[in-house]
């Protein structure tokens, strides 16, 4: 059987699209290859590991396994979203490169939106909600220390930014 | 996990393996009920977690319906001696809100520990229980707390004991809310730390146990009697899985373990 064509409209990193996709296309599909978007990176595709992990209205999402159409009227946000206009990092960024938190990287895009949107959701985190939440994503490189600490100094940059 | 044979071994399909489907998002419970009396090939989709990983599996649809945007299957409130949550709450839905916290804090608490943080903001408490997976253990909490699953038919509402799933789970039906009894002494605890192997809930309500089983069985099974028997309960039990991720045997020894455990927490925290 062949599934018709479904409109979506939705804003990609503050940029309103409109595509015609097919019911079974996922998200991260339309993302990497209609939209050129390839910092969001395909590892499992079991949903488990969390490399595809971008925020749909906030919430952190496995794109490799949201079908396009469910992100129809909704925001996403990906790691190319991240930086601003004159390319200063997003402080979830900043702080995992002055951390070294990250090692191959592939799943260094996934890791720092789970982080954005833990920082979006609360602004000032402990350790143990920090941990409790980036448990969501899977590294096979650092340890996760490392990246556990960068969201902690991402708190600081944050909080410093606000305070400038 | 589903997975397949190639001439490299065993390995997971790809999300493009997915085969197409029609998409329908009715906007009324009587038009989903609708949809799916029209074929055995409809399925229904909230969250989408547990169908698109059956689907990437190889599971196949004719037609899938959205109900993420039905009326009336949302929110979460006391009604009666009872707590309602909405098919569609997101598990976040559920670790956060303060009516349960304020009525059911244990089953809030047991809830919490239920898949990672993009499971819990986009899955929902319907799709864990439809899913009827050994290992999802929404229905192993609910049944310890003596909760039923409220689904709406053509012949109207039909209230279904958590215990009794999926066995007496009416066809066509829409699961539409759960209902929790809220009673004033009762307490549940729940441990998943074995999980896959096994987990283990135990509601206690004056001198009368419940011990629900997760994990360790084809579908979550109850054990009901006097907590003075909870030392015993394991072998009420019928027979574990047995396979290389745990022996009938180590399953069943855990489930008295944990069981008892579990028992003594609670008797320990209503006595201080």
């Amino acid at each position: 059987m062949s599934g018709e064509f479904v409109f979506v409209s939705c804003t990609v990193n503050g940029t309103a699209e409109e595509l015609h996709v097919r019911p079974e296309e996922m998200l991260i599909d339309v993302l990497r290859d209609r939209l050129a978007l390839t910092g969001t990176k395909l590892s499992c595709d079991l949903g488990a590991c969390g490399a595809c992990t971008v925020l749909l209205d906030g919430k952190p999402v496995s794109s490799c396994g949201t079908f396009a159409w469910q992100a129809d009227g909704s925001d996403i946000r990906t790691i190319e979203g991240l930086a601003d206009a004159n390319g200063a990092l997003d402080p979830v960024q900043q702080a995992f490169v002055d951390n070294s938190a990250f090692q191959c990287g592939f799943c260094t895009p996934g890791m720092i939106m789970l982080a954005r949107g833990l920082l979006d959701h609360d602004p000032a985190p402990d350790k143990s909600a920090i941990r409790a939440w980036m448990g969501a994503n899977i590294c096979r490189c650092t340890g996760y220390e490392m990246i556990i600490e960068a969201v902690e100094k991402a708190v600081l940059l944050s909080e410093g930014a606000e305070n400038e | 996990m589903y997975t397949h044979s190639t001439d490299a071994g065993w390995i997971s399909r790809t999300h493009k393996a997915i085969a197409p489907y029609r998409l329908q998002k009715p906007e009324t419970v009587s038009d989903v009920l609708e949809a799916l009396s029209h074929s055995d090939r409809t399925t229904v989709i909230a969250g989408g977690i547990d169908l698109t990983r059956r689907m990437r599996g190889g599971d196949t649809w004719d037609e899938v319906i959205d109900i993420s945007g039905v009326a009336g299957l949302k929110g979460i409130s006391r009604v009666g001696g009872n707590i309602r949550i909405g098919a569609l709450a997101t598990h976040w839905d559920v670790e956060s809100d303060p009516v349960l916290e304020t009525y059911l804090p244990d089953f809030q608490s047991g809830w919490k520990t239920i898949g990672n943080i993009r499971i819990r903001m986009s899955g929902t408490v319907g799709g864990n229980l439809m899913a009827a997976e050994p290992g999802y253990d929404g229905c192993v909490l609910l049944a310890a707390a003596g909760g039923s699953l409220v689904f709406a038919t053509v012949d109207g509402e039909v209230s279904v004991p958590a215990a009794e799933v999926p066995d007496h789970i009416p066809a066509n039906a829409l699961l539409t809310a759960l209902e929790i009894p809220v009673a004033g002494n009762a307490r549940l605890a729940f441990d998943r730390s074995l999980k896959p192997v096994v987990s283990v809930a135990v509601g206690i309500d004056g001198d009368r146990a419940t011990v629900a089983i997760g994990c360790t069985f084809d579908h979550p099974i109850c054990w009901s009697g006097p907590v003075v028997e909870i030392d015993t309960c394991a072998e009420m039990f019928p027979d574990p899985k047995n396979n290389p991720m745990g022996s009938a045997a180590y399953r069943r020894r855990m489930i008295g373990v944990l069981a008892r455990r579990l028992t003594d927490k609670l008797k320990a925290e209503a006595g201080s």
